[in-house]
């Protein structure tokens, strides 16, 4: 009876074209360099006033759970992450776009982010409230550990030495120690510019990293700048099949993790994607492959960030706790709508919240259709000539970044991290780390400063709790392993 | 494991980010000398920025020790692949790039996006070799275009032309 009340809630012609253009909508901003899911978000909150609950709330998850797919597109077709989340697998997706394998590629990610975030959905409909209750027992001890296996993972997946991966997490993690936003509350390194109070955007700080160094790059090699070949978008889903029969393991891994990561407040998509590319090169039976261009990376990661998204609607639903800045301003409008979140809404109106989950479903079951359109359009990107393409993507940095700050500070970041991202790029230290050390870097300071207070410094504590020793022995495990692995075989070496 | 064969140049540059990592601990270590504790707390604004100086000064260290026991590239080894340095017209190149975003964002609240972006793109599509004509037309369209989904549709309050006399 409730079901059938929610489905006719949200079968209505009202609903699915509000889905479809809300979902054209996120997709056009998460291509865009500089808006992300965030954005589109806030920006359809007015919009939402005047529809009924489910239109709103619909409109909002579409173009939410399609800005995080369209951030991979720019990735894979130009090496330019959409958001951090896409960060973890940029390599792997942009080798197989410049080796003519763009439709395997990007079918991937459309594929596995509509499965990842089904099956993240499925586990919100038949888990919430147990879910809910584990990651309520998340405190800032398990907090700290989860942070550290992130930054853990951005070092050993990251293509190359392990050193410069380090030397990049070191970049991005003394850049999140500028401002205001610690736990001391004191000014660091603003050097008494009222702009660097708020912290380095982080948003700014990528596109200059991976979009202007790119540019940089272009200038300076003139010789890349041939007309590419047009990226072969035909038949993007043609080895879809095969990919979820060779890699079944790697899909449900990374959407289960996904989901569980995402239902953390505060860890989210970002966290997700590297643990599970981590995981997925870690139990691969090819992992040399992985940042030369090979799917299985992409399967485990794309399904993971997006179920994350789903995953965060966990302890928004069930407590009325927001899992990420999203899921923060739908809480809003759900009140607006007088939709309160929390368990009551569950006694109260079963039929709305059930009306939502099958707008999850039908969300992502609407991004193959217009992610395939997407990818359609994206495809031609590459058949502009790069010495016409790269100007506009620079304008497009500098419009991105300005409209994260609404001033030209955002500009001025964007530049700076351009020329160090550049300069890391021709030393072979990799990016992505100082991205996320960038990212997770406050974070990792509360949560840390947090901790030692609670425990008095007493660094025991920190494996006192069963799910902090449990994650605090895995981070561990994470940096000992491959230098014990290099000891024992140093030794066999030795032997032979 | 096998330490990897480093020939001069790949040798200097790891010398360099290694010196460069030792010097970031370094000035962490300095600049967080002024931050203070929480009240009735030993932890504070300072704790983030020694634990990145100790992890950067160990990881310079590292990258040197792993730099002087490396052995020698045999002869013949090309080195990186970044050639360029040593080529002038490249690094003028990359300063002219650099000086249209800079001028982007020195000028255009005076100039407004529309010429200022006009201004980045033109003269970036000139400096990868576009001809004059396309070069300029590229530039007023992607220029008007961004300045319309930007400041129209996304409200996003992108710098106006500004000038004495003109009031705005």
């Amino acid at each position: 009876m409730v079901l059938t009340q929610a489905l006719g809630l949200v079968l209505t012609p009202q609903v699915i074209l509000t889905m479809i253009a809300s979902g054209a909508f996120g997709l056009f901003l998460g291509a865009m360099p500089g808006l992300t899911a965030t954005m589109a978000t806030a920006l359809l909150v007015p919009i939402t006033f005047f529809m009924e609950p489910v239109p709103a709330i619909a409109a909002i998850v579409t173009a939410a759970a399609m800005a995080i797919f369209a951030g991979d597109l720019p990735a894979a077709l130009l090496r330019i992450p959409g958001t951090p989340a896409s960060a973890a697998y940029t390599e792997d997706a942009w080798r197989m776009t410049r080796s003519g394998r763009a439709a395997d590629a990007l079918g991937a990610l459309l594929v596995f982010s509509a499965i990842g975030g089904i099956l993240g959905t499925l586990v919100l409909i038949l888990a919430s409230p147990a879910l809910a209750e584990v990651a309520l027992k998340f405190s800032s001890f398990e907090y700290f550990w989860l942070v550290v296996m992130g930054l853990s993972c951005a070092i050993f997946v990251s293509p190359g030495s392990a050193l410069k991966s380090m030397l990049s997490l070191v970049v991005g993690l003394t850049a999140a120690t500028v401002g205001f936003d610690n736990p001391a509350g004191q000014p660091r390194f603003t050097f008494g510019n009222v702009d660097m109070m708020a912290g380095i955007p982080f948003i700014c700080a990528m596109i200059g990293l991976f979009a202007n160094a790119e540019v940089f790059r272009a200038i300076i090699h003139p010789t890349r700048l041939t007309r590419a070949e047009r990226a072969d978008t035909s038949r993007i889903f043609a080895r879809q099949w095969h990919n979820i029969r060779c890699y079944p393991r790697q899909m449900l891994r990374g959407s289960a993790l996904g989901t569980v990561i995402g239902a953390l407040p505060g860890a989210g998509a970002d966290i997700a994607a590297w643990i599970s590319y981590a995981i997925s090169k870690r139990f691969s039976r090819t992992p040399g492959k992985f940042g030369t261009g090979h799917v299985e990376g992409l399967i485990e990661a794309g399904s993971s960030n997006n179920a994350a998204v789903s995953g965060a609607w966990i302890p928004a639903l069930v407590f009325g706790i927001p899992g990420d800045s999203i899921t923060a301003i739908v809480i809003g409008v759900l009140y607006i709508k007088g939709m309160n979140p929390g368990p009551t809404v569950f006694l109260m109106q079963p039929q709305l919240i059930y009306a939502l989950f099958f707008v999850f479903l039908l969300a992502n079951l609407i991004m193959l259709p217009l992610g395939w359109a997407a990818i359609k359009l994206g495809g031609r990107l590459l058949s502009v000539p790069q010495n016409y393409l790269m100007p506009v993507i620079m304008l497009s940095c500098i419009v991105g970044s300005f409209a994260i700050t609404n001033s030209l500070f955002g500009v001025w970041v964007m530049l700076a991290f351009g020329v160090i991202g550049f300069a890391m790029e021709e030393c072979d230290v990799p990016i992505a780390p100082a991205i996320l050390g960038l990212v997770l870097g406050p974070m990792l300071e509360k949560n840390f400063i947090t901790s030692m207070i609670k425990a008095d410094g007493n660094l025991l504590a920190f494996f006192e709790r069963p799910i902090a020793a449990a994650l605090g022995v895995m981070a561990i495990a994470f940096w000992l392993l491959p230098l014990i692995r290099a000891i024992l075989n140093r030794r066999k070496a030795g032997a032979t | 494991m096998s330490q990897p064969h480093l020939n001069r140049p790949r040798r200097a540059r790891d010398i360099g980010l290694g010196a460069v990592s030792i010097l970031i601990g370094a000035a962490l270590l300095l600049g967080s000398r002024g931050f203070g504790a929480i009240p009735g707390q030993n932890y504070g604004a300072d704790t983030l920025p020694r634990l990145i100086a100790l992890l950067a000064i160990g990881t310079g260290i590292a990258m040197l020790i792993q730099v002087l026991r490396a052995p020698a590239a045999p002869p013949g080894d090309s080195g990186p692949s970044t050639g360029w340095i040593h080529e002038p017209r490249a690094w003028g190149r990359l300063g002219i790039g650099l000086a249209l975003v800079l001028g982007y964002a020195l000028f255009s609240e005076t100039t407004g996006f529309v010429i200022a972006g006009f201004g980045v793109v033109a003269g970036l599509a000139l400096l990868m070799g576009v001809r004059v004509l396309p070069a300029i037309a590229l530039g007023i369209v992607s220029a008007i275009a961004l300045r319309y989904a930007f400041a129209d549709i996304l409200l996003v309050p992108l710098p106006r032309l500004s000038l004495p006399g003109t009031g705005g």
